[in-house]
Formats: structure tokens, C-alpha cells, sequence
């Protein structure tokens, strides 16, 4: 089928089996490979990615899902002021150890900053904003250390980052 | 991949023509696919009915006495739902404990009910606050109504015929005088498939019960209520000595296995202890 759809703000036209997975068409056929593969299952968040602007596993969203949908991955958000702010916490705090969860958690991150900016964010839901996320090296401490850090900032994220 | 066929259908009429062209295919209803796709290689011989352009199944509307869900309703949709918030908050609960954001974004209510696995965590409150299924028949080319207990028919498994699927989810909305209690066990606390989970409603005055409903989850081949336990309740005050019988009768009702994720005793252990946390809660 083919499938014409929105990757951080460019129109794409691509041909695809329905079941074919966004996580596959993003690496392979655009070769965004920011977004990485971890289980392959929803459960590690390592391809984390923004679909019509709210956070989901590109593992588990079928291409016959995609015609006109909005895309927006890691690679897409490098040149936002927010962005480097994030990647500045996460690198001070020594959030980041083999770096392969990173993309996923800092698309969490930033889903969660829009959502909890100018209000009081208590441990809990930080854990639950981050359950989807999973982290082999650091231990969780690092990286929650950063998320907290950037929260203090109040960073100007904006509802949508194209269109 | 090549020969895998699916079908989008935008109306309930295209699909009726559709399913009559190709009924003597197994038809496989997908809607978030968070958990199809998974093992999508091994769809193959089905034929995906794709129901997330289907204008039935969405939306989440209440009256006086229902709250009705499209089976479509992601799950971010109905915890954020403030019809449901304010009415079902048990629902909420139990939600609350499923998966990550990312996995709520795309599953849907429809698919947890409808997989019909004794670990879905949105059955068991569904079963106590008595919900029914609107279920689309290609075949007949209308709906019916069935109370959520006649769907399932052992784990995994549901009554519908080929082709049928689930539109929505009707929920009666219980008075404000009953107490509500959601409580799973699993592995970890997040991102966790249920080893025993209980649901509880319960309407109780100076500790006495006067009418109280179980349902429990990764326990029996199908979530059912545990009737002999709310028997045995019902009419009785809740007192160390009740809960300790109650204990007794709710072991007979369940009938737990060991597998991947628990043991058959372990299982036994925790549903018991649910019971007495639920009720020791739910008095105050």
C-alpha cells in the first residue's frame, strides 16, 4: 500500500505492507536511525517516537496506520533550543552511560516537561511518566537526576514542534 | 509478509459487503495492535479487519445511568476521560496500573476486553460494575447487546462468531454510595502482567454489607464473580472472624495455575491476601 504521511515536518510518500512497522519505515526506508530498536515488543521505549503528537512505541504502530499521520522523531528535534538543554542535563548529570535508551528517554522527557511545565511534579509521577522507558546501566538515579534538573528550568516546549 | 490481506473498512455498510465476499476467511479484528503486533508474522492466515476508521467504535458518552465507551477508545483516552474520572473511577484504577504512556496511547479498551485473557486488567472492574458489549454482526448486518460474562468462554477465547466484533463498552454507572477497591500484583509495579489482581464494589453501612461484588483476575480460565464469596458477605458484618471465612470460600471459587508468570500457590496466596486488604479497606 502506499502511504503518504509527515516525518518531522516533511511530507513522505512510501510504498509498505500494512503490518510493516513505523520503527522499520523510519530506520530503514528514511533512515532516521536516532530512533533505535531495543525489545521490539512496547516495553523498553527505546524507539520512543510522537505520533499526531503523543508519545508511542514506533514497534507497534502498523504502517496501514500511517496515512497522513505526524512523525516527529529524535531526529527531528535536535535544533530546538529545548533540545540542547535537555542533552546538556543529561550529559552534566552522567545520564547517559551506552546511550542506547537515550532517544527514548528524551522523548519522554520531553513529553513530560510539556506536561508538568510551571506545576509541581511529585517521585511518583515522574515514575510514571518514565514506566515505559527502561535504562540497563544508570540505575534510573542519573537520568531522573536530569529530569528533575530540567523541570526546575521551566523550558518553553512547544505543543507541536512542526506544522 | 506479501500474502497477508487486510482491510480498512471506513463504514459498518463496506465492511458488511466485504465480509460477504470473503466470510469463509478467518477474520483477525485489529484495532491498536499493541499487542498483535507483536507476533504479526503469525497473522497470516487471517484476513486483519483494521476497525480504527470506524465511527462506532468511538467516543466516550454518559447519561444518567450509563457511561458508554467506543471499543476503539484508547486506554490515555479513558483515563483522561472526565465522564469516566467522575463516574467509574474504578476503571481509572485500574488503568492507571497498565503499561506506559506510549502502550495507552495505542491500546485500546476494546482489544484488552476483547482478547479476553483472565490477566486483562480493565476485565475485572468491567465484571463487577456489570458492563455489556455492543457487538457488530456482519452476518446479521446489526447489533446486539450481551452482558460482558457471555463473551468469554475460556482464556483467550470469546463466544463471537467470525467476523463480529465489539463497537462499544456499556457501563452502568454505580450509585455514589459504593466503595470501590482496584488492586494488581505483578512482577514490578509498572509496565507488568497481572499474577492476581481483585476488583471490588461494594455498598456497606455501619459495617455491614448490604450488597458487595468480586471479580478477580489471572485466577480462573475467565474473569467471573466470585458469587459464593459475596454470598456469604452479603448480610454479614465485616469482622476478623468473617474475613477469615470469606478467605476459606473465596479458595474454592478460584481456581489459579502455575505458569510463566506465578505459581498456582503463590497465586492462591496473594488472591487471599487481596481479599483481606479489600476488605479491611474498603470498611473505612
Amino acid at each position: 500500500m502506499i502511504i503518504n504521511f509527515f516525518v518531522n515536518g516533511k511530507k513522505r510518500e512510501i510504498e509498505a505492507d500494512p503490518l510493516d512497522r513505523l520503527l522499520d519505515i523510519l530506520r530503514d526506508e528514511l533512515h532516521l536511525t536516532g530512533t533505535k530498536e531495543g525489545c521490539g515488543e512496547g516495553e523498553c521505549g527505546a524507539c520512543t517516537v510522537f505520533m499526531n503528537n503523543k508519545l508511542v512505541n514506533s514497534c507497534l504502530v502498523p504502517a496501514m496506520h500511517l496515512d497522513g499521520a505526524h512523525i516527529v522523531t529524535i531526529d527531528g528535534l535536535r535544533n530546538f533550543d529545548f533540545f540542547k538543554k535537555i542533552q546538556k542535563s543529561y550529559a552534566d548529570n552522567g545520564a547517559v552511560q551506552c546511550g542506547f535508551c537515550t532517544p527514548g528517554f528524551v522523548m519522554s522527557t520531553i513529553n513530560f516537561l510539556r506536561e508538568y511545565s510551571n506545576r509541581n511534579v511529585t517521585d511518583d509521577e515522574i515514575k510514571d511518566a518514565f514506566a515505559g522507558n527502561i535504562c540497563r546501566c544508570t540505575g534510573f538515579e542519573k537520568i531522573i537526576a536530569a529530569i528533575k534538573e530540567l523541570h526546575a528550568m521551566n523550558l518553553e516546549i512547544p505543543e507541536k514542534f512542526y506544522g | 509478509m506479501d500474502k497477508m490481506q487486510s482491510f480498512s473498512p471506513k463504514n459498518l455498510e463496506e465492511y458488511h459487503t466485504f465480509f460477504n465476499d470473503n466470510k469463509e476467511m478467518k477474520f483477525l479484528i485489529f484495532a491498536g495492535g499493541t499487542d498483535l503486533m507483536i507476533d504479526r508474522f503469525s497473522l497470516e492466515d487471517s484476513i486483519i479487519i483494521d476497525i480504527s476508521h470506524l465511527e462506532v467504535c468511538f467516543g466516550i458518552e454518559a447519561d444518567e445511568k450509563h457511561v458508554t465507551i467506543g471499543a476503539a477508545s484508547t486506554l490515555n483516552e479513558i483515563l483522561y476521560s472526565q465522564e469516566v474520572q467522575a463516574k467509574i473511577p474504578i476503571l481509572v484504577d485500574a488503568i492507571k496500573t497498565m503499561a506506559s504512556i506510549q502502550v495507552r496511547n495505542r491500546a485500546t479498551i476494546g482489544g484488552n476486553v476483547g482478547n479476553a485473557s483472565p490477566a486483562g486488567d480493565t476485565i475485572t472492574p468491567l465484571v463487577v460494575l456489570g458492563a455489556s458489549l455492543q457487538i457488530y454482526s456482519p452476518e446479521a448486518k446489526s447489533e446486539r447487546n450481551i452482558p460482558l460474562s457471555e463473551y468469554f468462554c475460556g482464556p483467550c477465547t470469546n463466544t463471537l462468531e467470525n467476523g463480529e466484533f465489539i463497537t462499544k463498552i456499556n457501563i452502568p454507572i454505580p450509585s455514589e454510595k459504593m466503595k470501590y477497591y482496584f488492586r494488581k500484583v505483578g512482577q514490578r509495579n509498572a509496565m507488568t502482567i497481572t499474577k492476581a489482581s481483585l476488583s471490588c464494589l461494594a455498598n456497606i453501612e455501619n459495617n455491614e454489607v448490604l450488597d458487595i461484588r468480586f471479580a478477580a483476575g489471572s485466577v480462573s480460565p475467565t474473569v467471573q464473580r466470585l458469587t459464593k464469596t459475596e454470598d456469604f458477605l452479603t448480610d454479614n458484618k465485616i469482622t476478623d472472624i468473617t474475613i477469615e471465612e470469606a478467605k476459606k470460600i473465596l479458595a474454592k471459587e478460584i481456581h489459579p495455575i502455575t505458569d510463566i508468570r506465578s505459581t498456582k500457590v503463590f497465586r492462591m496466596l496473594l488472591t487471599k491476601n487481596l481479599l483481606v486488604d479489600c476488605l479491611r479497606t474498603i470498611i473505612y
